[in-house]
């Protein structure tokens, strides 16, 4: 019954929401279009390596690049999907499980993946995988 | 860990992949509690070592199906990022309370006389009669129930290798016995540990039952860690 419900209002909540999708959208990518927005998504329970992973990338990028870090071009969010206020930036990011996501207006990369292979056992690869990726979207 | 992931890196196979991923997710901290619950019941016919290797088989039978429905239900229409999402989200949420009911069940404290329930609640606790159906519905069961890393693994690696292809089903299958093995080889290491002290003194049968109190009281142990560790 409780599943129900949620269905129910994450189903009234998609349909109320996708009404004014577009202009929230439009402004979010005008507004953070030279911003590099990495946001790692995850649930109320967590993991050992899900933790790590998180941890790391955040380490990354404040030591790969101090000043952009630090003049907020690059920023690091850690997201549960499970509060509420989450729903509209997993909505406009499509996110609907953990991701790792680093975001510069409309394009999207997509780290999950590599995060639970290296994290934890290859920290270093991990860190050339952002390096190179970040590094990608700041030439563009 | 830093092994498979090499391993998994050099492979170009999609068959050995998935067999490498089974093993991730089999040794990985994060389904670890499910793994020792299963590893103890697929032991409880302790005295028996075969038995303990078929429990093992079907259990794995289990996983497999579980494993092998969800991408057919992805092939069939569902979509895939929602349904990911929602076994990631309440996987683990509804484990501790069916673990506790079937370590209740174990235990003799809980009696349904309800006339559908009764078979399976005498089956439940015959301790000679235990069938094989038991150890599939536990694999069933225990593949739902994805912890944060495993979810990664099998929605974000296997089941897109999987739906890629039409030949891809058997992938998940390969990825349930990975996933199954090193649980049958504990139960079986178990087991003829336990029967060569059994044969000495002759008491395995007080040993065996005591063991299955031990297994009851680890499934509403698990149970309420899961609780523990997803709502509060």
């Amino acid at each position: 019954m409780r599943l129900f419900r949620t269905f129910a209002a994450a189903a009234l909540f998609m349909a109320i929401s996708s009404c004014n999708a577009q202009p929230v959208a439009k402004e979010n990518s005008a507004n953070t279009s030279d911003k590099i927005e990495a946001y790692y998504f995850h649930f109320t329970a967590r993991c050992v390596t899900c933790n790590t992973i998180e941890a790391r990338a955040k380490e990354n990028l404040e030591t790969l690049y101090p000043n952009q870090f630090q003049s907020g071009l690059i920023t690091f969010q850690s997201v549960n999907l499970e509060d509420p206020e989450s729903r509209p930036l997993a909505k406009r990011l499509g996110v609907n499980g953990q991701s790792l996501l680093i975001v510069r207006g409309d394009q999207k990369i997509n780290l999950t993946n590599e995060g639970f292979m290296y994290a934890t056992v290859k920290p270093e690869r991990f860190r050339e995988i952002i390096n190179e990726k970040v590094d990608g979207l700041l030439i563009k | 860990m830093e092994f498979l992931t090499d391993l998994l890196e050099s492979s170009t196979l999609p068959l050995f992949t998935a067999f490498v991923l089974g093993l991730m997710t089999a040794v990985s901290p994060c389904p670890l509690a499910t793994n020792i619950t299963a590893v103890g019941f697929i032991s409880r016919d302790i005295e028996n070592r075969n038995r303990v290797f078929y429990n093992g088989l079907f259990y794995t039978l289990g996983r497999a199906i579980t494993y092998t429905i969800i991408p057919l239900i992805i092939v069939l229409g569902a979509d895939q990022f929602r349904f990911s999402g929602f076994f990631q989200r309440y996987g683990e949420k509804f484990l501790g309370p069916v673990l506790i009911v079937i370590g209740l069940f174990m235990l003799n404290i809980i009696r349904i006389n309800l006339p559908a329930v009764k078979g399976l609640t005498s089956r439940m606790q015959a301790k000679k009669s235990w069938s094989y159906l038991d150890a599939i519905l536990l694999g069933l069961l225990f593949a739902l129930a994805f912890c944060p890393y495993s979810g990664v693994i099998y929605f974000g690696m296997l089941i897109p290798m999987t739906v890629s292809s039409a030949t891809g089903l058997y992938l998940p299958v390969v990825f349930a016995l990975a996933t199954g093995i090193p649980v049958i080889i504990l139960a079986w290491f178990l087991a003829y540990a336990v029967s060569g002290i059994g044969g000495v003194y002759n008491k395995i049968k007080i040993f065996e039952l005591w063991f299955r109190r031990v297994i009851a009281a680890l499934f509403i142990g698990v149970g309420i860690y899961y609780i523990v560790r997803v709502y509060f």
